[in-house]
Order: structure tokens, then C-alpha cells, then sequence
């Protein structure tokens, strides 16, 4: 509870700061301080008794707290590379921080909900700072379109959403997630319309986090926002989702599992396939990460099937999140210098500079799950339960699909050490300031260490 | 009211805000135009404000009313949003099809 | 002995239906606008045969006193009036209407499977009767005031993503 008002009042200073003529520095400062404010609220609330706060509209226990960190930390870490990005912004600097803000506190509201009215207004305070957020290049015709169809598919998605809470509450008489539970628990014959309100919010929340089939207006949005906005999307954004996601389904309807498992089982073998194949062809690294975050929604996608084990979700969105956001740090700086994101631009960057060369490779690795990396323990986390939940088929897709992974994720790593750079690419500077290096060591040493020892963060929760 | 309520079986509301509903989807699916996109999304929240009503008014539960009341205002932002996107885009392209942008990208 | 209700009912649902058919078919954007008027004001009337009054006056106030007149002035904005209005074709037609008719079979199979006296809360609730406005302003005030604080966050990002966005001063 803390966090978010901290947050909530942060995002407000910040703003009034905007009318006056405060350095970039200290706009920095003040957002920086205010995260590390919130996230030690949040600590704070580490292992006490479950609080319900406002007429349980929030409830705040183990799972809530370790979410809420994840998603600080990573937006932290994340906020650490932005020099380059709010640096090319010359108007309106606070109000971008601000909306930053505002977008965490709608994050807050969606994990820690007790209540779907909390889920809804948390789910549209992040939708509606992500349209603006993925539009703020507005000369640029792909980020306005990335706006636009991120905002059309967003507010249909929000409509699905709403119409499958409707037909629960209709169903089910409340909106509390003990009142739902309880109806779905009792045993009684369930009324038909709760199976659709079911299917429909599996569908909303799908189309909210891109899973396939409804993860088509994913590559567009990805591809046009801002290279900064884009990582933020695909990492924070995704984690606080999938966190709403899980919490959802497993109070909810995990009593009714036998209904909605084989539907979740398909579209989990949809998103690992598509997000695979379609990932190959792809020529623009920046592309290639946003098919490769729908293939990785998948695998998250994968807990909610098993409806159980929040520790495999949250070591897996660290592990995936962390190895983003140092491909996201490298692809940031080369596009940076080259002036666009394709394959051919990472072309002989190892020889140029070995610490980007050698930070991609990692981040590589740990995306396509090659042992010895975070990504790699996630994958066996989750694979483990979901065979010993009795999905084999699910498993040996996801491994096939993981192969086709590691041939698109090496295309780059080749690139990056066999190819060699043409004259004119030997003389880029990559303006990396050492706040860049410090998340590239961080990141490395994270991917690894989490890798060799995961228990670190596993069974935390 | 209590008359006018039993006369009107609570079906009546449910199928006609189904019927609603799937308008708004068709309109969704099938329109290019990203104005009337938008229209079709607004048809679908008043399918669902006018269905949660009516199962508020029919269970005597007044939650369901103060959930429409959200969702009107979270509709309102929404459309103060989207359209801002789309002048912006008319700005940039003097055209409001979401088909144009592909072409004028390529 | 309810006819003239019944009636008023059936006016009011066929208002709604008929211009939002005609809505989701029009080529021509202003047209649209207009029945969504209609639409609007049908979907009103029903609330309030529902007995939820304060909710169909707000809806009069905010869809069709904000939400609408910002459409109009959207289609004003992006289409130039003047010269001749912007055709705005369909496409996917089959695809659309074969989903969307799917869908709608699904939910009229269930809903006509459903006996609605047999929902727990239809069996032991009471209707509604009286005025619900005191209710809901209650209901705010206690029960939900944390979503009623936090959707100012929503509005207030909504004002300033819109003046950013639609602002002409360029980043």
C-alpha cells in the first residue's frame, strides 16, 4: 500500500517540478529515490501476516511483495540505460518521468488486487501511460503506429476482459476473488455462463500479455516503439501481466481446471511455436527480441497451466527480464550508432568492443536456455512441473520449439564474432557511459550466477 | 419500478447485450477505419455496463452499478487518449486507415 | 395489463439494435457518429427500465455529453468536411462475421441452457426497488474508495498523455 502512494505522489512531484527549471540530473535523482523509497516500503511488508487494505480492495502477502520487487528492481535497473533515451527528449521531460510513475503504480494495483475492479483500473492506468509511451517518437510513422494499434487492440482486449467479468459476477454474484472462489469451490453445478466469463478473461488477459493467437499486434508495437519503451513493455510490463495472470487463475479457477486446461495447453503450444518460427525469418534484432518475448510468454503462460509453483513464474521472469535488458542495453547502443537494429549492424562487434560482444552473447545464451545461464535453470524449473503435471506433449513442443530458438539466437552471436565489420562499422564509437557498463556487469554476473546457484531466488515465495 | 422489472424477464437484457456485444466485435474485426474501431469498442462497454446493471437490479447488489460507474470513467479517458492518437496520426499521414500505415511504412 | 412497458421496451431495444447495425455498416464516419447517438440514448432508456437510474443519467452525461461530442470532434479533426467526407470501406467481412456469429452462438447456447432461479443470488437476493443513487454514492465513499482515489491517477494520466500526444510542440 505504501509503495503505490509513494509512487502516486512521486509521479505528482514530478510533474510540479516540470514547472520549473530543474536539471535533467535531479529529475533523474528524484525518480530514482522515489523507487528506491517504494521498493523498501515494499520489503518492509516482506513475510508479515497477509494485510488487506481499503475493504480488502488490495491484499498484500508473500506472492504480492516478491512480484512488486521484481518489478521495481528490474524498472530500476532498466531506468539505469535511459540516459541516451530521455536525453533525445526536449520537451516535457517530467511528464514522461511522471507517466513512468503512474504506469508502476497501475502495476502495483494489478498485482496486489483483492478485487477485479482493482485488476480492471490497474490493468487501464498501465494500458493508457504504454499507448502514449510507445507514441512519444511523434514524427516517427512507426511509433505512431505502434500507438495506434497498441491502443485499438488494447481497448477491444479491455472489452473481452470486461464482458468475462460481467458474466462471473453475474455468475458468481461478486467481484472479491473469495467471493468468486468460494462459487467455484462449492461444488454446487456451476451456471454456463461462468464458463464463458471464464474463457472470456482467459482471452482478455491473453490478448493483454501476447499469447497466441492474440499476440498479432505484438511485433508491430514492439518494433515501433522506442528502443527504451520497447524494453519496458517486454520485460516490467510482462512480469506485472503474468503475475495478474497467475494470481487470477490460481484463486479463482483452479478449482475448475479440468475445464480450461486442454484451451491453455493449446494456446501455450500456439505461442512457443509461433513466436519460434516466425522469430527466424526476422532480420532486425529488435524484431527477433519482440518474437522472442512471445515465445517466452509462452513458457510463463506455462505456470498458469499447471496452476501452482509461483516460484517457477518469478524465477523465470527475473531470469528472462535480466537477460533482456542487457540485449535490449546492447541492441540500444548499436542502434544508437549504426542507425537501425538489423542483424548485419552487430556484424564484428566483438572486435570493435568485446564487453558489448561478449554482454549479447551471454544474453543470448540465456534467452535461447543453454546450460550454465538463468535462462537455461528457468526452462528446467518449469518444464519439470509442467511434465510432472502430466502434459508430455506440452514439454516435447517446448523443447523442439527451444531448438529452433537457439538456431535464431545464434544467428546473432555469429554475427556478432564471425563476421567480420565493414571499414566503416571499425570506427563506430559505442557511447557507452559507465553507467551502461555498470548494468551490462551486473547483468552478465546475474545471468550466471543465477544460473550455477538458482536457489538465490527460487523457493523464495 | 418493482413492476416494471418482473414484466421484463432478466434474459431480455442478457441476450440483447449479447446481441450488442457481437456488433461491437464485428465492427472491430471488419472496419479500417480506426474512428469507427474506436465507436465499435465504445459499443461493446455499453453492452457490458447495460448487462452488469441489469444483474445488479436483478440480484438487489449494487456493486454491479458502481463497477459501470468505473467503467464510464475509465471509457472517458480512454477516448480522450485514443483520439489525441488519432490526430496525431492524421497530423503525420492525413489519413485515419490502419491499412495506410503498412503501405506508407513500406 | 404491462403493455404500454412492454411496448416502450421493445422501442427502445430495437432503437439500440437498428443504429447499432447501422453503425458497424455505414461507410460514411459522420452517419456513424450519429447512430451511435441513437445507440446511446437506447442504452439509456434500458438502464432505467432496469431500475438503475442514476446510471442511465450518467450515461446521458458522460457517453453522450464527453465521449461522443470528443467523437465528433475527432471525425471533424481527421476528415476533411469541406472537400468531401473520407469512405471508410470494410474489409474481412466473412472472417469477421463467421467469428462473431461463432461467438454469439456460444453465448445464446448457454444462456438459453441457464435457469436464472436457480443462481444462488437470484434465489435468496431481492430486486432492487427504491432508489439505488444513495446506495452507490455509499458504496463509493466506503467500500470502494481506494478505486474511486486511484481512477483520479488514471484520469490525470489521461489528461497529460493527451496533451502530450496531441500537443503540436514537437519532442
Amino acid at each position: 500500500m505504501i509503495t503505490l502512494v509513494i509512487l502516486a505522489l512521486v509521479g505528482l512531484f514530478l510533474m510540479i517540478a516540470g514547472l520549473f527549471d530543474i536539471s535533467r540530473k535531479a529529475v533523474f535523482g528524484v525518480a530514482m529515490t522515489g523507487m528506491v523509497a517504494a521498493l523498501a516500503g515494499n520489503l518492509y511488508m516482506w513475510d508479515k501476516v497477509p494485510m488487506a487494505y481499503f475493504n480488502r480492495m488490495i491484499l498484500i502477502d508473500n506472492y504480492d511483495v516478491a512480484f512488486i520487487t521484481a518489478v521495481l528492481g528490474v524498472s530500476m535497473f532498466l531506468f539505469l540505460l535511459s540516459e541516451n533515451y530521455f536525453g533525445k527528449i526536449q520537451n516535457y521531460l517530467t511528464e514522461h518521468y511522471a507517466l513512468y510513475m503512474f504506469s508502476l503504480v497501475g502495476m502495483i494495483a494489478m498485482i496486489s488486487f483483492n478485487n477485479l475492479v482493482m485488476l480492471f483500473i490497474g490493468i487501464e492506468i498501465l494500458s493508457v501511460s504504454l499507448y502514449i509511451l510507445a507514441g512519444s517518437e511523434k514524427n516517427n510513422l512507426s511509433s505512431n503506429e505502434a500507438s495506434l494499434k497498441y491502443f485499438l487492440m488494447g481497448a477491444f482486449a479491455t472489452g473481452i476482459l470486461l464482458m468475462g467479468i460481467t458474466l462471473i459476477y453475474g455468475a458468481s454474484g461478486s467481484f472479491y476473488l473469495s467471493g468468486i472462489e468460494q462459487y467455484f469451490t462449492s461444488g454446487n453445478e456451476l451456471s454456463p455462463i461462468a464458463y464463458i466469463g471464464m474463457f472470456l478473461v482467459l482471452v482478455g488477459m491473453s490478448f493483454k500479455v501476447s499469447v497466441a493467437p492474440f499476440h498479432f499486434w505484438t511485433p508491430d508495437v514492439y518494433d515501433g516503439s522506442p528502443t527504451f519503451v520497447t524494453a519496458f513493455m517486454s520485460t516490467v510490463v510482462k512480469i506485472a501481466g503474468f503475475a495478474a495472470f497467475f494470481k487470477l487463475f490460481y484463486i479463482c479457477f483452479s478449482s475448475v481446471i479440468h475445464y480450461w486446461v486442454e484451451v491453455v495447453s493449446v494456446l501455450v503450444i500456439l505461442t512457443v511455436t509461433i513466436g519460434a518460427m516466425t522469430a527466424i525469418t526476422q532480420k532486425s534484432v529488435k524484431r527477433l527480441l519482440a518474437y522472442s518475448s512471445v515465445s517466452h510468454a509462452g513458457y510463463m503462460l506455462m505456470v498458469v497451466l499447471v496452476g501452482a509453483d509461483a516460484d517457477n513464474l518469478m524465477f523465470y521472469v527475473v531470469a528472462y527480464s535480466i537477460s533482456s535488458i542487457v540485449a535490449f542495453s546492447v541492441l540500444m547502443l548499436v542502434q544508437e550508432a549504426a542507425g537501425n537494429a538489423e542483424i548485419t549492424s552487430f556484424e564484428g562487434l566483438a572486435k570493435v568492443n568485446p564487453l558489448l560482444g561478449f554482454a549479447m552473447t551471454v544474453s543470448m545464451l540465456s534467452l535461447a536456455g543453454i546450460p550454465l545461464t538463468a535462462g537455461f535453470m528457468a526452462k528446467v524449473y518449469i518444464l519439470t512441473s509442467v511434465f510432472n503435471a502430466g502434459h508430455g506433449i506440452v514439454v516435447l513442443v517446448a523443447i523442439l520449439t527451444a531448438m529452433v530458438g537457439i538456431y535464431y539466437y545464434f544467428k546473432v552471436i555469429i554475427a556478432i564474432y564471425f563476421k567480420t565489420a565493414t571499414e566503416e562499422r571499425k570506427l563506430f564509437t559505442y557511447n557507452s557511459s559507465s553507467l551502461f557498463k555498470i548494468v551490462l556487469f551486473i547483468g552478465i554476473i546475474a545471468i550466471i550466477v543465477l544460473g550455477i546457484c538458482p536457489d538465490i531466488i527460487h523457493n523464495l515465495i | 419500478m418493482d413492476s416494471v422489472i418482473k414484466i421484463i424477464p432478466l434474459n431480455a437484457y442478457i441476450i440483447l447485450s449479447a446481441v450488442i456485444f457481437c456488433i461491437g466485435i464485428v465492427g472491430v474485426l471488419t472496419r479500417r477505419n480506426a474512428i469507427i474501431i474506436f465507436m465499435s469498442v465504445e459499443l461493446m462497454l455499453n453492452a457490458v455496463n447495460l448487462l452488469l446493471a441489469a444483474f445488479s437490479s436483478y440480484s438487489g447488489d449494487a456493486n454491479g452499478q458502481v463497477f459501470v460507474f468505473f467503467i464510464m470513467a475509465v471509457a472517458a479517458a480512454e477516448v480522450a487518449v485514443g483520439l489525441a492518437i488519432i490526430v496525431m496520426m492524421y497530423r503525420n499521414t492525413g489519413s485515419v486507415d490502419i491499412d495506410l500505415l503498412n503501405k506508407l511504412k513500406n | 395489463m404491462y403493455l404500454l412497458q412492454e411496448i416502450i421496451f421493445v422501442f427502445f431495444t430495437l432503437l439500440t439494435l437498428v443504429s447499432a447495425v447501422y453503425m458497424a455498416i455505414t461507410t460514411n464516419v459522420i452517419y456513424a457518429a450519429f447512430s451511435l447517438l441513437l445507440t446511446f440514448i437506447g442504452v439509456a432508456a434500458l438502464y432505467i427500465f432496469a431500475s438503475a437510474e442514476f446510471i442511465g443519467l450518467t450515461q446521458i452525461m458522460i457517453y453522450i455529453g464527453g465521449i461522443l461530442i470528443l467523437i465528433v470532434f475527432g471525425v471533424m479533426l481527421t476528415n476533411k468536411v469541406g472537400n468531401q467526407p473520407i469512405r471508410a470501406k470494410s474489409i474481412n467481412t466473412v472472417s469477421g462475421l463467421l467469428l462473431s456469429s461463432a461467438l454469439f452462438t456460444l453465448l445464446m447456447n448457454s444462456i438459453m441452457e441457464i435457469n436464472f432461479s436457480k443462481l444462488p443470488w437470484i434465489k435468496n437476493g431481492l430486486m432492487v426497488s427504491g432508489n439505488t443513487t444513495p446506495i452507490i454514492g455509499v458504496n463509493l465513499m466506503t467500500q470502494y474508495l481506494l478505486p474511486f482515489e486511484i481512477i483520479a491517477v488514471l484520469l490525470l494520466v489521461a489528461l497529460l498523455g493527451a496533451s502530450l500526444i496531441a500537443g503540436r510542440k514537437d519532442n
